[in-house]
């Protein structure tokens, strides 16, 4: 599938290049190729509504196998509820309405026989601030492969807890002190004991709301460096506000505004080249 | 194309005002050595060595202009982090110091060649001579000012006007040297001379070539393409192509 709208128009109206595109602040239609090959995940015309708000317009967008994607975009533009749309995080919610399809490896996850726990076993998400559960290091990512019966025995779980801590780039500062409650450790490892946590049950695909907006520079630094390691492994999608982390982090990059998915393209297009005038606008600093 | 200033609009507005203050120090700077160009050629044509010496000593002001534009552009990469636009901006007008500072450079050698050529040899240079420095000055003095009155205004379609006109300039030096080139044979004695004059056409030639560099940072500013050692005729299409 092609982008939405062809390069040049949306919805019949031309899409100005960055030479003319003060002209219109039109939106309603993607820049950039939305597909990519191999996609874990394709989003096709999505729509979602909270109650009378329309807060998802028509968006289709494919996250890549071992690829990092990252969205941004100014609050409410909808990034977050895409984000949560992918692992039916928006199911709780009693007046939200969902249009369109949403496929992990070519299954509708919003079919009826998809089991959404199972689902989120697939498909992780870790969240803006660190939320361990009030239990152990080792109950922490023991949890999860427990409840969905993954470990053969105690032994395989400990391994698994070791595993999924290893790879979070955690094991070596907490291996000794595993029964210590999770709520004990810094910001920047409870956001990694929570990495680990997600990577404790197998998933494919890992979300990650703003993960590092509660941390410091350098806590920061260890989860970047966790996530260009983990690409080899999941498909992950990164809502962020920093756009310097989006850049750092991610290969492929779209720009949200006001529910519209208005740009997506390589990330070193997008911070070097973008071609619609509301992502130069955003990324350059200059919405007023 | 838009006639926005792309220095303005940052919500931040001091950002905007450090690239409006770099891009204000390059012009400067371009002022200066077009000046520095426009006074050596007179100075040549009209044997005014004093004129020809200010130029020469004038040469640190550009070397103090390529200093502070350098420092800003440290600090707006360090504290900004400009991208798109701003960092395209901020790359461009880099390389655009360093094709100014050129040409501030053989701005100096024609001043101190007019020295040479009215003091050590004590005559005055042929008037055919003459006519194709004035000649060449005019195509590259013009190509400059295009130039960085397309860098003022961000403008491709002027800037490739100044790229088209290269292929002028070099056809009037390629008439200077054979002209040149006849007056050795006839006199094989003025050979060391005629070979100064070489040089001295040839640095308008490169004035005109650093002119063609700034206008493709133009290009590279506007369009978000990289247009070096591209022929004009293809830069062209593709400009037109985008608009």
């Amino acid at each position: 599938m092609t982008a939405i709208a062809s390069e040049n128009t949306i919805d019949g109206m031309e899409i100005p290049g960055p030479a003319l595109a003060l002209e219109s602040y039109m939106v309603s239609g993607t820049v950039g190729e939305v597909t990519v090959p191999n996609p874990r995940i394709r989003a096709q015309h999505v729509n979602v509504w909270y109650g009378q708000k329309h807060a998802i317009k028509n968006v289709s967008l494919d996250l890549g196998t071992n690829n990092v994607l990252s969205m941004i975009g100014p609050s409410g533009c909808g990034k977050s509820t895409f984000l949560r749309c992918l692992n039916r995080m928006n199911d709780t919610i009693a007046n939200c309405k969902i249009e369109g399809t949403i496929q992990l490896d070519g299954k509708d996850i919003y079919h009826n026989d998809m089991d959404p726990v199972a689902l989120r076993v697939r498909v992780g998400m870790v969240f803006q601030k660190p939320n361990p559960f009030p239990k152990s290091i080792f109950e922490n990512v023991a949890y999860g492969p427990r409840i969905h019966g993954l470990a053969t025995s105690k032994s395989h779980l400990e391994e698994i807890v070791e595993t999924s801590l290893r790879k979070a780039g955690l094991w070596t500062e907490v291996k000794d002190y595993l029964q210590q409650p999770g709520t004990g450790l810094s910001g920047g490892q409870q956001q990694r004991l929570c990495i680990a946590r997600a990577i404790a049950v197998s998933p494919e695909v890992i979300l990650m709301d703003e993960p590092c907006s509660a941390l410091d520079p350098i806590a920061t630094a260890k989860i970047e460096e966790l996530i260009d390691e983990l690409r080899a492994n999941y498909s992950i999608g990164i809502v962020t506000h920093s756009m310097q982390q989006a850049a750092r982090v991610s290969q492929r990059t779209a720009y949200f505004h006001l529910g519209h998915l208005v740009e997506v393209g390589e990330t070193g297009q997008i911070f070097t080249n973008p071609r619609h005038r509301l992502t130069e606008d955003y990324i350059t600093g200059r919405f007023g | 194309m838009t006639t926005t200033d792309i220095t303005q609009g940052h919500t931040v507005a001091s950002f905007s005002e450090d690239l409006s203050r770099l891009r204000g120090l390059v012009l400067e700077l371009g002022n200066l050595v077009k000046e520095q160009v426009s006074k050596a050629v007179l100075a040549l044509t009209n044997g005014d060595t004093a004129l020809a010496r200010t130029v020469v000593e004038k040469g640190h002001y550009t070397h103090e202009l390529d200093l502070r534009v350098s420092e800003e552009i440290l600090q707006v990469l360090a504290l900004r982090q400009p991208v798109a636009t701003d960092l395209r901006l901020v790359l461009a007008l880099s390389k655009c110091v360093h094709e100014l500072v050129a040409v501030g450079s053989k701005a100096k050698k024609i001043a101190a060649f007019a020295i040479q050529l009215h003091t050590d040899f004590d005559r005055e240079p042929s008037k055919k001579f003459l006519v194709h420095v004035q000649h060449m000055y005019e195509w590259a003095g013009s190509m400059l000012e295009r130039s960085l009155y397309a860098l003022t205004t961000i403008d491709s379609q002027k800037a490739i006007t100044v790229v088209r006109d290269d292929d002028k300039l070099d056809l009037s030096f390629d008439s200077g040297i054979r002209h040149l080139v006849t007056f050795m044979l006839e006199n094989p004695a003025t050979i060391t001379r005629a070979l100064d004059m070489i040089f001295m056409l040839k640095s308008l030639e490169r004035v005109g070539d650093h002119a063609c560099h700034i206008a493709e940072q133009v290009v590279f500013i506007e369009q978000g393409r990289d247009v070096r050692y591209l022929h004009p005729d293809v830069l062209e299409v593709n400009i037109s192509t985008k608009t």
